[in-house]
């Protein structure tokens, strides 16, 4: 239903649409050679902004010529800027005797900064100064040259709060694209990574970055993202969240095909699987494609830490993962149609405890299961020193007060604390855990196990129709990929993980060496 | 253009087949007439079992990547063909009709006494219908999970069973007479292993059209013993239980009591049930609407799922009166009702194609999939 609604927008927004073209975007103009000219149409693009800044001076003694220079304050090195551009071209040129014949000649012997290149038109020009490049034009030049001087204020590198790890390293993204490219290619130290650039926003001029291994990655799964990523067509790209809006494959569905982490070595891990990483500049929050649902339940520490306590945590988390979104729906299932079910002192206590509740279970469950949330976005919300207040009314107040004033029943209060818990275990699902949990409470509620199953297939269908970037969601479980289950309910020990995992579909399978085991020296 | 893209593995076809074969099984339970030798009529419908899936299997494998609505035509001729088609799509439609009722009214007479059949056969076709629409590659998708789910919870129930058993239930062995055993092998077969017919319209889509026959028959036979499994379990545990209750396996399972914590499981025999039942109307569905589609050359299957659903509900609601007239259908009257079905139109279609040396290659080469 909404996709036609979405359908007839479509088509008003055909209808209104004007046949001209919006003309306040700045035309692709060239420059002329009369430095005055070129100055008076840059400051008509560039506008009276307060950080723009046009420095006026004059290179040479003998012959001067007259230039100047266009950047943003604030996103310049002011340093760097001096040193590199304005010393070596106001005093060392007095010194010295360099011809200056060509634009060439001033980037080759002059300016000491490390990227500088050659700009013909306005459009790059602006597009260079927003990007933090210092603009040098020179009179009697049709084309100028932009310098890379980038320097703006940054949030250091930190531990991400949100995927704290025990072992393993502590470094996160940062709001800076050039960081966490560089804290990319630190972990993987080899030249077949690349990273393509594009430019998404029509106003925000958002950097956005694939990172991929030639030879691993596949390459239609790049064109692919390329495709999607070209079709975004908005004006703002704050965050990589309106990114993975724009490509997801499901847009309709609870369930992320889009996966995404603060942390380098997660990143570095999913691309060395064959994956494809997406930077966009002004966030830590990277996101991975293709995403598979069991992708949700592998930490990196899994990795770091002996196999054997790995695959017992691998194995929780899908047990919690089941306790999160079938807690209450089975509490309400139990407690209303099957009785029978629960082993005979428990069900006396339970009707004990129960006794002179006024509300049926399902009521309950739903009821609890909203506070709950409230209790949680308030939590996140709120500043920490409030936060105390909150855990103390959410604790005794709801908790404790509520079943001894006969609202609730003490059952009711441990399978949402069980369930509250739980949700916690598996991040990534945490979202969708919610409403799968009120969806799957509704329909045990109407028809107990019968309508928990039915709604479990609901989700499995679904869940099973669902790829994301080319990949079955479901993979390695459905389709059954044997090879890869290595990964899936236990974690193998890493010299028996010889191949990557076959659900994504990357070029080379083979990881590492057969024989690796380590084995005692023979004597 | 075809109407169905997707493929399918060949394990995933074996898992279909195990979960198709299970599916309406533990809630009609064919071998209860023979009472304490029902092992042997599971074994004797097994072996019959097993011939009809080698004739399906091999018809299917003469075309490969052809569903029987499309080489009936090829084999009888225009209009005959199309006549056997529509038998063959009204035999689908049936049976899952009927799979539908067995279902629903096991839940209203062991679970849900007072809701009407309706509601929850209504919710299942929803499912089901919703599984159709996206496809045989969805379908095939959950097989694995599925049939894996159901291993298990037998396993399960199995093994907290144990304490129950008592071999001496088994005794007296070959206590019933022949001609009665072979009749009810034959109902075995009709109501478990013959029911295959409808992967005519599954086989196409595998991936490997060459593994077909071994994935149907490993499939079969994993049934099978699971099946014989808990029949064996059933007869341990029961005993002369076993003859006089409506659904044997339920009422056994009702039996577990392991240090009173464990008791009363059935439901869990009621979720399995239907799991299974879900992919065996899903599949049966999905027949139904892909061969109609294909004999009305329409462009695609997907307007047809709904109205299908709908007539296969409605006619699970006309079909029977009452539980026990759907008990005494399947076990009295279906055996033979299904026959012409089950034997009948495969082997005609075999000898047929065998006798006027179908496929023809050379023209298939020419023109493929063109010959109507």
């Amino acid at each position: 239903m909404l996709q036609s609604i979405l359908r007839k927008l479509r088509f008003w927004n055909l209808l209104s649409q004007e046949p001209e073209k919006n003309s306040t975007e700045p035309q692709d103009i060239l420059l002329s050679p009369d430095l005055k000219k070129s100055l008076a149409s840059l400051k008509k693009i560039l506008g009276n902004s307060m950080d723009v800044v046009i420095r006026e001076f004059v290179i040479g003694s003998k012959t001067p010529i007259n230039a100047a220079l266009i950047f943003y304050e604030g996103l310049i090195n002011s340093q760097t800027q001096h040193e590199s551009i304005m010393q070596p071209l106001m005093s060392d040129t007095r010194m010295s005797k360099i011809e200056i014949s060509s634009l060439e000649d001033i980037k080759k012997s002059i300016i000491s900064a490390g990227e500088v290149s050659l700009v013909h038109s306005m459009d790059e020009i602006v597009n260079k100064c927003l990007f933090g490049d210092t603009i040098l034009l020179v009179h009697g030049f049709s084309s100028a040259l932009a310098i890379n001087t980038p320097g703006w204020e940054s949030r250091g590198i930190q531990e991400p709060p949100t995927e704290a790890v025990v072992r393993g390293p502590r470094e996160g993204f940062t709001e800076t694209l050039h960081t966490n490219i560089a804290m990319l290619r630190r972990k993987i130290s080899h030249p077949d990574l690349t990273f393509d650039i594009m430019i998404i926003g029509r106003r925000t001029h958002t950097q956005v970055s694939i990172a991929y291994l030639k030879g691993i990655t596949n390459p239609r799964l790049v064109e692919e993202i390329k495709r999607r990523l070209k079709q975004i067509d908005t004006d703002a790209i704050l965050e990589s969240g309106y990114i993975e809006q724009f490509i997801e494959d499901a847009p309709f569905s609870p369930f992320s095909t889009v996966a995404n982490s603060e942390k380098p070595d997660k990143v570095s891990a999913k691309i060395l699987e064959g994956r494809a990483a997406i930077l966009v500049d002004g966030t830590p929050v990277v996101l991975t494609v293709p995403m598979l649902f069991v992708e949700s339940f592998q930490s990196p520490e899994d990795y770091y830490s002996r196999p054997f306590y790995a695959s017992l945590v691998r194995a929780l988390r899908f047990v919690a993962f089941t306790i999160s979104i079938l807690g209450p729906a089975t509490y309400v299932a139990l407690t209303t149609y099957h009785q029978e079910l629960i082993p005979t002192p428990l069900l006396l206590s339970m009707a004990s405890a129960r006794e002179g509740t006024p509300f049926p279970a399902l009521l309950e469950a739903l009821g609890m299961g909203i506070v709950f949330e409230i209790l949680r976005e308030a939590g996140v919300r709120l500043p920490r020193t409030v936060g105390q207040a909150i855990s103390i009314v959410g604790a005794l107040v709801i908790g404790d007060v509520a079943v001894s004033a006969g609202l609730i029943g003490a059952p009711m209060v441990i399978v949402v604390a069980l369930t509250a818990i739980a949700s916690f275990v598996v991040p990534a699902q945490t979202d969708v855990g919610s409403v799968l949990r009120i969806f799957l409470t509704l329909w045990a509620g109407i028809l107990g196990a019968f309508g928990i199953v039915i709604g479990l297939l609901a989700i499995l269908i679904h869940l099973a129709s669902l790829r994301s970037f080319g990949a079955a969601y479901l993979s390695p479980l459905a389709p059954l990929k044997t090879s890869d289950l290595k990964d899936v309910f236990v974690r193998v020990p890493l010299w028996a993980m010889f191949t990557r995992p076959r659900s994504i579909g990357q070029l080379d399978p083979e990881r590492q060496k057969f024989r690796l085991r380590p084995e005692p020296p023979e004597d | 253009m075809s109407l169905e893209e997707g493929k399918i593995s060949s394990s995933q076809l074996t898992f279909l087949i195990l979960s198709f074969c299970l599916g309406s099984t533990f809630i009609v339970f064919p071998g209860k007439s023979t009472g304490q030798d029902a092992w042997i009529a599971v074994g004797a419908g097994f072996l019959e079992g097993l011939v009809l899936v080698l004739i399906i299997t091999g018809l299917a494998m003469k075309f490969p990547g052809k569903s029987s609505i499309q080489f009936n035509d090829e084999i009888f001729g225009q209009y005959l063909g199309k006549l056997i088609s529509l038998i063959q799509i009204w035999f689908l439609l049936h049976l899952g009709s009927f799979a539908l009722r067995t279902l629903g009214d096991f839940f209203i007479t062991t679970i849900f006494p007072q809701t009407p059949y309706v509601v929850i056969a209504g919710l299942l076709m929803i499912i089901c219908a919703s599984a159709t629409r996206n496809g045989v590659e969805v379908i095939a998708r959950l097989g694995p999970i599925l049939a894996f789910l159901a291993i298990a919870n037998i396993v399960l129930t199995t093994v907290l069973l144990i304490p129950k058993m008592d071999l001496t239930n088994f005794l007296p062995i070959f206590n019933t007479p022949p001609a009665k055993l072979i009749t009810t092998g034959h109902s075995v077969s009709a109501l478990i292993f013959g029911e295959t017919v409808a992967f005519f319209m599954i086989i196409p889509f595998l991936n490997k059209p060459q593994k077909a026959r071994r994935s149907v028959v490993t499939g079969i036979t994993l049934a099978f013993l699971i099946y014989m499994s808990t029949t064996f379990r059933d007869i341990a545990v029961s005993g002369p239980l076993e003859m006089i209750s409506t659904h044997p396996t339920f009422t056994t399972v009702r039996l577990i009591d392991v240090g009173d914590i464990f008791t009363r499981l059935e439901v869990l025999v009621s979720v399995n049930l239907l799991t299974l039942s879900f992919l065996k109307i899903s599949i049966l569905l999905y027949g139904t609407v892909l061969g109609t589609a294909q004999l009305c050359k329409m462009k695609s299957y997907l307007p047809l799922v709904f109205p299908a659903a709908i007539i296969m509900l409605v006619l699970s609601i006309i079909d029977f009166e009452n539980e026990l007239e759907l008990l005494a259908f399947s076990l009295e009257t279906w055996p033979l009702y299904s026959l012409p079905w089950q034997a009948g139109i495969p082997v005609l279609s075999l000898f047929v194609a065998l006798a006027r040396r179908l496929p023809d290659k050379k023209k298939n080469r020419d023109k493929p999939a063109k010959r109507l």
